[in-house]
């Protein structure tokens, strides 16, 4: 592309540059009909008990955007019950994946997870306890997620992405 | 710097906006994107015999950036034909190869068993460089963390960046480096620390608790194996992609703060803090 703008702190040749149009940036749609940003109150779920292999959809949304997006999600935890186990405190606040009960080898693990495919952006809770022990959290964690569907494909499983 | 620019978003008036409602702003660095795309890697088949330790025996290049820094990046590798090297769970698509980065190149290092073998494969690995340098110790001028609503408006401004279909007359989701009714991610700050269980704050002071990116910043990799591993780049610096961890994060309006689930949580990293508050539905 041959034309744009680039504002340079000196020289415009020589100079150190400070914006150049021609990079793409990360952004993020704030039309309120797209929600490709928001701020949520949600919950972990339903709670499993046990001996157990479960997983559900908790919060989804289409993103509308012509490949999968890259999503920055954050999870704020406002409230968990105390003599629950769980790895999660209030006041803590977990990056794309949330830890309701982290992985106790023979015990099991509880997890939500943020997904994102051609289509949709979602929130999946996952359960897999392995003995009769344990206990699932779910619905007792609850948590504000804020979520960011920017303008850049996912390089996980992305082959939309232009080569430069 | 005296002179510059700002454009802040369409309806938020620029002298009351807040940094996280800017295009643009010339003090600011943003999260640009250097290079992306993705690379097609045959792997050739190694035969068995050796080890049974695993080795990262192989370098592979995936990309030239070329910035002369250790840059801010994402990465990552699937088999797309042939049978994975050491799959960790049948029909697992993912290798267990590592991906970093220096000042000029990103490399995939696959791993495998030496005593096993294993057949050609090949490997694609997407990648994505941020001109955002790990180890530049940054922190952005100026500080507004409160701003003001925005207002219905037609003003604005919107550049090309030259990628896709978009057209400047057109309201599209794609192909605009700066377009005001839209938001941009500004980097706030960028510093390297060796977290410890210990000392494991990361002084922001954005006003808020932020968004923010993490990576392992600069290291030698592969200097923890014996020294009758061949690996010739053992005391090679490389710095990791950017990831998720897993730790107990906390964070207010001046600190973020890591502490570990199941182990500690330590090691050299860096952090790039984003002018994005979290507790915003915008």
């Amino acid at each position: 592309m041959n034309s744009g703008i680039l504002l340079t702190d000196g020289p415009i040749d020589t100079g150190k540059v400070l914006y150049d149009s021609r990079k793409k940036k990360m952004t993020v749609d704030l039309d309120p009909s797209m929600k490709h940003i928001d701020l949520l109150p949600l919950n972990g779920g339903q709670i499993k008990d046990g001996v157990v292999t479960f997983q559900e959809t908790i919060w989804k949304i289409p993103h509308n955007l012509p490949f999968i997006p890259l999503v920055l999600g954050f999870y704020y935890v406002t409230d968990r019950p105390s003599g629950i186990t769980t790895s999660v405190e209030i006041g803590t606040f977990q990056k794309k994946n949330l830890w309701l009960v982290t992985n106790a080898f023979g015990y099991g693990d509880e997890s939500v997870q943020l997904k994102a495919d051609d289509k949709y952006v979602w929130l999946q809770h996952y359960v897999n306890g392995s003995t009769s022990t344990f206990k699932g959290n779910g619905s007792a964690v609850k948590f504000n997620f804020r979520y960011i569907i920017t303008n850049l494909p996912d390089v996980e499983l992305n082959d939309k992405i232009r080569i430069s | 710097m005296s002179n510059g620019i700002s454009i802040s978003q369409s309806g938020v008036p620029v002298d009351r906006a807040a940094d996280y409602q800017k295009t643009i702003d010339s003090r600011w660095k943003f999260l640009e994107v250097e290079k992306e795309g993705y690379v097609d890697i045959e792997i050739p088949a190694i035969a068995a015999g050796g080890s049974t330790t695993l080795q990262f025996s192989q370098r592979v290049l995936v990309k030239a950036h070329d910035l002369g820094y250790f840059p801010l990046f994402q990465a990552s590798a699937t088999v797309i034909k042939g049978t994975p090297l050491n799959a960790q769970s049948p029909g697992d698509p993912v290798i267990p190869a590592k991906i970093y980065a220096d000042e000029k190149n990103v490399y995939l290092f696959p791993s495998y068993q030496a005593s096993d073998g294993q057949a050609a494969v090949t490997v694609r690995v997407r990648y994505r460089v941020f001109a955002v340098d790990l180890l530049e110790e940054y922190e952005a001028p100026g500080l507004s963390p409160v701003g003001s609503n925005g207002s219905a408006s037609t003003i604005g401004i919107k550049f090309l960046d030259g990628t896709g279909d978009a057209r400047i007359d057109q309201d599209s989701l794609t192909g605009f480096s700066a377009d005001s009714t839209k938001k941009t991610l500004s980097i706030h700050k960028i510093t390297a620390k060796n977290v410890t269980a210990t000392d494991n704050m990361i002084p922001h002071n954005v006003g808020y608790p932020p968004s923010y990116m993490i990576a392992q910043a600069p290291q030698t990799f592969f200097s923890i194996y014996a020294p009758t591993f061949t690996i010739p780049w053992r005391d090679t610096l490389f710095c990791g992609p950017e990831f998720d961890p897993i730790a107990r994060v906390t964070a207010d309006l001046s600190i973020i703060k890591f502490v570990g689930v199941q182990s500690v949580f330590q090691g050299y990293y860096s952090f790039v803090i984003i002018k994005d508050p979290m507790d915003l539905s915008s």
